[in-house]
């Protein structure tokens, strides 16, 4: 059996690398896919604090967070599709209309 | 003991069903000549020279089908725990899921009327 | 008791199921019934809330879940407010771009509805669901104007900081989580302390910072203010900051007191840091709306001053700030909705001469301008001192000192626009389209708030005031 320590090492390690990606990544959708795996650390987080210590609520938290991460994600390619149809581009470097 | 015995056999046939794989790919890596050109580094597609990339774009109608499945998909992992306590929680959880679902399915009907449902 | 306490939220939920059911059902030579439909509910929320908030009521409820305390409603009244007059001026303008379906208003309130709950919320699982849906909302309607590019590209950079930033919120809520077994704000605290619990408080307060566009995490706030459908800027810069800034000061004051000094320190620099780049940066603008923005930046630093400072005193003037900021910033948005089209017509050069051609237009622009800036005998002064005072007296004279450096550097900008409302010759364009009721009456009530309040803020400052004693 793995101990707290173990889950919250991967977790840490998952939200480090989802920043990287999201942080480093030049295309929308990659972006996109580093924060997945960022929620998804936190999700682990959870999940492995509430196994750990007996309280439910963690558990609940997590489900409520996969949930609102499918609608941000549906959101978010919303967005980008719209954007696509008349950009036809989803690299951030080509999107710069704006600025100042 | 004896009964852990009964699976030695599937770890010798686990390690042959390994080891013989292998041993044919790296024997044909050895021993076979290797004169690589473009056109034999190219995707096989009926013999024919390959007219495009592999990555072509899909109809923007998947993505849209795709992000109706996953957000309805999603939201039902709500009932799981609701059915499971079902018995426990009584009337007021079962209005407030109604109420939920009730949300969802003005959800459906946007998408419904909005033609997002069917393949144009 | 716990229904009946949240009727508000409850009228904002059916309304926005309703407009969005009837908008499909609805010829569309009839979606201007969906604004007023839209109208009602958020007036009928924004009663109740201030008939809650007279009363003084101060209710716990689902178990601690939610708090409706005077300082929620206060806020809660706040967003309603600027909601109603975000509402009104979208009316015209999303007629204009020939976008005025269900969808926007159904958005709208249900934004609205995020921000209510999110300021009522004392539970780190409820704070970050409403928290998610104001976000959502806020996503897809600043890339509403689906056939102009830079209304998508304000949303799809708003999207992916936000996201991001929502992304470490939670990752900060799940370590102090961890640390206290809890996630109710009254425990979480006192049992997070220790280097974790510094790191885990910095994620989630960067989560909301970005929602305020404090400094650091203001990147987005230029681009998107400047993209996005003017009214859904007004929005941005007032609700969803306000709403952010009164999450911040629950968590901060109410679950990390003993944690005090470190975030006081750390305040005080993203507020020096938000008032010198937002201020300094608007200097140099040629586009209005993205002026503004910076502009909003800056203000979002004097607000912050309050957490800097955490007295009493200062956080009454930060909400008395806000109030009247909501007023003022909304106004000036809108009186550049009228401006703008989809052809652009927001630079500084576009504004030459409107004293001439819309008296009534420049001159509310012009006080809500002199109000930003904080002259005297505008809200925006009271507000100001307010801060500048609770700052001193907190021991923070520095920071003070510093407001009121970069107040005068605002002048410049600010006073520029100015003069080419009143001093700028006209050149021949086509008048603005006249401006539709619901518009007149909002703006109007928003530059009526900006000079009452100026002139007698002692009503709005006792009900600060009051609002606060029941924080702790």
């Amino acid at each position: 059996m793995p101990s707290l320590g173990d889950f919250l090492a991967v977790g840490a390690g998952l939200f480090v690398l989802g920043l990287f990606g999201a942080l480093m990544k030049r295309t929308a959708v990659a972006v996109l896919m580093g924060i997945e795996l960022m929620l998804n650390a936190a999700n682990l987080n959870l999940v492995a604090f509430a196994a750990f210590s007996g309280r439910i609520s963690g558990q609940i938290f997590a489900l409520f967070v996969i949930a609102l991460a499918a609608a941000e994600v549906a959101v978010g390619l919303a967005i980008l599709l719209s954007l696509f149809r008349s950009r036809a581009t989803v690299r951030m470097d080509d999107i710069d209309l704006l600025k100042g | 003991m004896p009964y852990f015995l009964g699976y030695t056999y599937v770890a010798v046939f686990l390690l042959f069903g390994i080891l013989i794989p292998v041993g044919a790919l790296l024997a044909n890596r050895l021993l076979a000549p290797r004169h690589p050109d473009p056109e034999k580094l190219q995707a096989y597609e009926c013999g024919l020279a390959t007219p495009s990339d592999n990555t072509l774009p899909y109809n923007v109608r998947y993505y849209i089908f795709a992000l109706l499945f996953v957000v309805f998909d999603v939201e039902t992992i709500f009932l799981y725990p609701w059915a499971v306590a079902f018995n426990r929680l009584g009337l007021f959880a079962f209005v407030e899921m109604i109420v939920f679902i009730g949300i969802l399915v003005v959800g459906l009907v946007y998408a419904w009327k909005k033609r997002l449902l069917e393949w144009l | 008791m716990n229904l009946a306490a949240l009727l508000p939220a409850e009228i904002l939920a059916g309304t926005a199921l309703a407009v969005l059911l009837a908008d499909l059902f609805l010829p569309h030579r009839d979606k201007a019934y969906l604004g007023l439909l839209s109208a009602a509910g958020l007036a009928a929320a924004l009663g109740g809330t201030a008939r809650q908030l007279a009363a003084g009521l101060h209710a716990s409820l689902w178990g601690g879940i939610f708090l409706l305390d005077p300082f929620a409603l206060f806020f809660q009244t706040i967003v309603l407010g600027a909601a109603l007059l975000v509402l009104g001026v979208s009316l015209p303008y999303l007629e204009r771009w020939g976008r005025d379906d269900g969808e926007f208003y159904a958005l709208l309130l249900m934004a609205v509805l995020g921000a209510m709950m999110m300021v009522a919320s004392r539970n780190f699982l409820e704070i970050y669901v409403a928290m998610e849906l104001l976000s959502v909302s806020s996503y897809a309607l600043a890339g509403f104007l689906r056939p102009d590019p830079r209304s998508g590209e304000a949303a799809l950079k708003y999207y992916l900081q936000g996201v991001l930033a929502s992304a470490a919120l939670l990752y900060g809520i799940s370590l102090l989580y961890g640390l206290s077994g809890s996630l109710d704000l009254s425990v979480v605290g006192a049992r997070s302390a220790g280097s974790l619990g510094v790191v885990a408080l910095v994620l989630v307060a960067g989560g909301f910072a970005l929602k305020i566009a404090a400094v650091p995490f203001h990147m987005w706030a230029p681009d998107t203010y400047q993209g996005a459908p003017a009214p859904v800027a007004a929005f941005l810069s007032t609700a969803s900051k306000a709403a952010a800034f009164a999450v911040l000061a629950r968590v901060l004051l109410t679950a990390f007191p003993a944690a005090q000094g470190p975030w006081q320190e750390l305040f005080a620099v993203v507020a020096a840091a938000s008032m010198a780049l937002g201020n300094l940066a608007a200097l140099g603008q040629r586009n209005v709306r993205r002026m503004l923005a910076y502009s909003s930046i800056a203000q979002g630093g004097y607000v912050l001053i309050a957490l800097a400072v955490a007295t009493p005193t200062a956080v009454a003037a930060s909400l008395f700030y806000l109030a009247v900021y909501v007023f003022m910033n909304v106004g000036a948005f809108s009186v550049l909705s009228f401006l703008a089209g989809p052809t652009g017509g927001e630079e500084l050069a576009d504004l030459d001469g409107l004293a001439e051609r819309r008296p009534a237009l420049a001159l509310a622009l012009a006080v809500f301008l002199i109000s930003l800036a904080g002259m005297p005998l505008t809200a925006g002064l009271m507000g100001k001192l307010y801060l500048f005072y609770a700052a001193v007296q907190g021991g923070y004279a520095w920071l003070a000192l510093w407001g009121v450096v970069f107040t005068v550097v605002s002048y410049f900008y600010y006073f520029r626009v100015l003069r080419h409302l009143f001093w700028g010759t006209a050149p021949p364009r086509p008048a603005a389209p006249a401006a539709s009721v619901p518009a007149g009456l909002a703006l109007g009530a928003a530059t009526l708030a900006t000079v009452l309040f100026g002139v007698f803020p002692q009503p709005l400052l006792q009900l600060a005031l009051h609002s606060l004693g029941m924080l702790r």
